[in-house]
């Protein structure tokens, strides 16, 4: 009989495909916080999202463990599908193509975010959270990519960007669950998914009323509220 | 068993708002609603007391008397906001501010937020009860953002990223906190409930929970808006309806503040009460003294009010770090007592907001007068906010600051009773000026306003309130009290009977 995990574990022995596959994901946010178009950040977000499921699967295959592959599709559905799709809505809506201005200057935040990841995965390689299956790299990119994520929550003026650098954070995290503790009960992670789903609309509207109300999307032009 | 209504009848009231063309008939199906679910409430907290904890659905529904006691503060809050809820929304449709659709939408929101908030208390599992808070932050932006202007638009926008960043961070907690229970052997199935987790908490690694705390009381206080992420909580609650400012005031945060409360019990037994116990009191001395700062200098009454629910956040914080018993149920009656009152100055003071057309103090005199039983309510309420005997908040921090001085928590108690002072003066100032005092618009002139009150059913939500904030001072029911006295040994010991 074709024994999967058999497969998995010849090709992947030296785990050069996962390491790269890691590297990727870490490597996309990093593009991120240096892309002006708000199109190539939503691309790059699904593209880390795929990146994640790939990851999520191999996890899985290795543990023979059938609620992984459940949460593998629900993630590529969501996060790879849905959520761009539901911020290109968004995007097409307010008719807003590119990021002008931004707190900190893009090439900077790209250097910023490199220095960022290296330390991390610098401190990191000497706390070992044991993880039988995979190397801890993971958990290197995990940190850094809820510290990117923060980063461009900060740097960024446009409503929209900021939704993305939450979900960037929001991928480090669910790259944290992955590494630490493999996956949640499915009942929890089917909940997590609505959230964010619901959570990706109901900001998406916000976008949109914001840019109606205020006739833009920078967040800096929003100071009706003090004291 | 009723309990299985619980989570129905928010669900079903909510879609037969939906159906009615008036809107007063809209609003009593609403009061129907949440008067059932209070009856619901009040018969849970019966059988908890009778015959200990209730599990239920496969055990991902867990009541003990903590649970209870939160399910009682939402029952109540909720139908007292729908009451006034009757009165509010026919006034603003008068005005033509909004359309029967956007009514109904309003009143389907806010029992999904009800819902919602009953599921963050009565469950069982961590993992649901993030979701359930997560829901509850996607539902009310919908509330705080319902005016669809300049101001509640920003607002809603804040409270959401702020409130999903924060409790992004929670995750991180609860991640931790699944990670150390499956480290030591936990059962996979089991690591994420809080019944088995309190069993194995002794065994669990100190470190990680140590950690996974830290996340908690920063991602859930966030939305239990303490300081320093607090900086939603004046916004949201100043530009949403009045009703849903009462229930995001009187419950919501109060919800942020269970999850912590969970948590701690958990890392109690883990790691010891000194950790939380000193963390527990750097935020909440911190939140008490933003908020003195900010209420003195306040000109909006709602940002008033909202700073204040700030102060009672931290007096709860206090209550929960100094941690003996009596500070403890200080600071479980706070609860209890701050909802009350929270909801009763919203209530008047959205009461005020309307017959002034606006929410500035300085343009709002004289109310005694030109609102009889709203300005009483003002003064009456103003007084027992700020913490004057004979009324019920005296008495709880009362009990925390006995706490604090029994737990040798001598400057903490000291600074403590300063802001209660500090807070004290300002707050009496700034309600009395507005509940008496001459009537004048901007340039200083005298003007009339028309005598008369808003809305009979806003004289019932807030008749209710002001009967138990006045009584809560003297006498505690004994099945609340009994509720209560369970609830603290919860925290204290972990577990109940």
């Amino acid at each position: 009989m074709f024994d999967l995990s058999n497969l998995v574990s010849t090709v992947f022995h030296k785990q050069e495909v996962y390491e790269f596959i890691v590297s990727l994901i870490v490597l996309s946010s990093i593009i991120m916080t240096g892309s002006r178009r708000l199109e190539t950040i939503i691309k790059l977000f699904a593209l880390q999202s795929l990146g994640l499921v790939i990851v999520i699967l191999i996890s899985g295959i290795a543990r023979h463990s059938h609620e992984t592959y459940m949460i593998s599709g629900i993630t590529l559905l969501g996060k790879c599908i849905l959520i761009p799709w539901v911020l290109s809505l968004v995007l097409n809506k307010v008719k807003i193509r590119r990021e002008v201005e931004t707190y900190v200057a893009l090439p900077a935040s790209m250097l910023i975010c490199c220095g960022v990841a290296v330390f991390v995965f610098y401190i990191t390689t000497s706390y070992k959270i044991a993880s039988e299956v995979m190397s801890s790299s993971l958990l290197s990119a995990s940190v850094s990519m809820i510290l990117i994520g923060l980063f461009i929550m900060m740097t960024r003026k446009k409503a929209l960007t900021q939704i993305l650098g939450l979900y960037v954070m929001e991928n480090g995290i669910f790259a944290l669950s992955i590494d630490t503790i493999y996956d949640m009960p499915l009942v929890v992670e089917m909940g997590i998914f609505l959230d964010l789903l619901i959570g990706a609309m109901v900001m998406g509207i916000y976008v949109y009323r914001i840019k109606q109300s205020f006739d833009t999307i920078n967040v800096e032009e929003m100071q009706e509220l003090k004291g | 068993m009723l309990l299985e209504y619980l989570f129905l009848i928010p669900i079903i009231t909510g879609l037969i708002c939906l159906i009615p063309k008036r809107p007063s008939c809209i609003g009593y199906t609403q009061v129907l609603g949440t008067l059932i679910l209070f009856g619901i409430g009040l018969s849970t907290i019966q059988h908890t007391l009778n015959s200990g904890s209730i599990y239920f659905l496969n055990d991902l529904v867990y009541i003990d008397a903590l649970s209870a006691l939160m399910i009682f503060l939402i029952t109540l809050v909720s139908l007292l906001a729908s009451i006034y809820s009757i009165g509010y929304m026919k006034n603003q449709i008068e005005e033509k501010i909004h359309n029967i659709w956007k009514l109904k939408g309003y009143y389907l929101l806010i029992n999904i937020f009800i819902f919602t908030m009953l599921m963050v208390v009565s469950t069982n599992n961590i993992g649901v009860m993030w979701i359930a808070i997560e829901a509850t932050t996607l539902v009310s932006a919908f509330l705080v953002g319902y005016y669809n202007k300049e101001r509640p638009v920003e607002a809603a926008w804040k409270y959401i990223i702020l409130c999903t960043v924060g409790i992004a961070f929670a995750m991180i907690g609860i991640i931790l906190a699944y990670y150390a229970a499956t480290e030591v052997g936990g059962v996979r199935e089991l690591s994420l409930h809080w019944d088995y987790l309190i069993h194995i908490a002794h065994k669990l690694d100190p470190t990680f929970i140590k950690i996974a705390f830290v996340f908690i009381l920063i991602g859930f206080g966030t939305k239990a808006g303490r300081a320093p992420m607090h900086s939603w909580l004046p916004d949201a609650h100043s530009e949403a309806p009045t009703p849903v400012s009462a229930l995001l005031s009187g419950v919501l945060i109060k919800c942020g503040i269970y999850c912590i409360l969970r948590f701690t019990v958990l890392t109690n037994i883990a790691v010891g009460k000194d950790f939380t116990s000193g963390l527990l009191l750097v935020f909440g001395l911190l939140s008490l003294i933003i908020a003195t700062f900010f209420i003195l200098i306040q000109h909006n009454v709602k940002r008033l009010l909202a700073y204040h629910s700030l102060e009672h956040i931290g007096i709860i914080t206090c209550g929960l770090a100094f941690g003996t018993p009596i500070a403890v149920f200080g600071a479980l009656i706070h609860m209890i007592n701050h909802a009350m009152v929270k909801t009763l100055m919203f209530f008047t003071s959205g009461n005020l907001a309307l017959k002034y057309h606006t929410k500035d103090m300085t343009h709002i005199r004289g109310a005694i007068n030109v609102m009889p039983f709203s300005g009483t309510a003002l003064l009456v309420g103003g007084l027992a906010l700020a913490g004057s005997p004979p009324f019920s908040i005296f008495l709880s921090e009362f009990y925390i600051l006995r706490g604090g001085i029994q737990s040798h928590h001598y400057i903490a108690s000291g600074l403590f009773l300063l802001m209660l002072v500090i807070v004290f003066g300002g707050l009496s100032q700034h309600l009395l000026e507005m509940a008496i005092g001459p009537v004048s618009n901007t340039s200083g002139e005298v003007v009339t306003i028309a005598k008369g009150e808003i809305s009979k059913s806003s004289l019932l939500a807030i008749g209710i309130p002001l009967i138990l904030v006045c009584l809560l001072g003297f006498y505690v029911p004994p099945p609340l009290f009994n509720l209560l006295n369970e609830a603290t040994k919860i925290i204290n010991l972990g577990h109940s009977l």
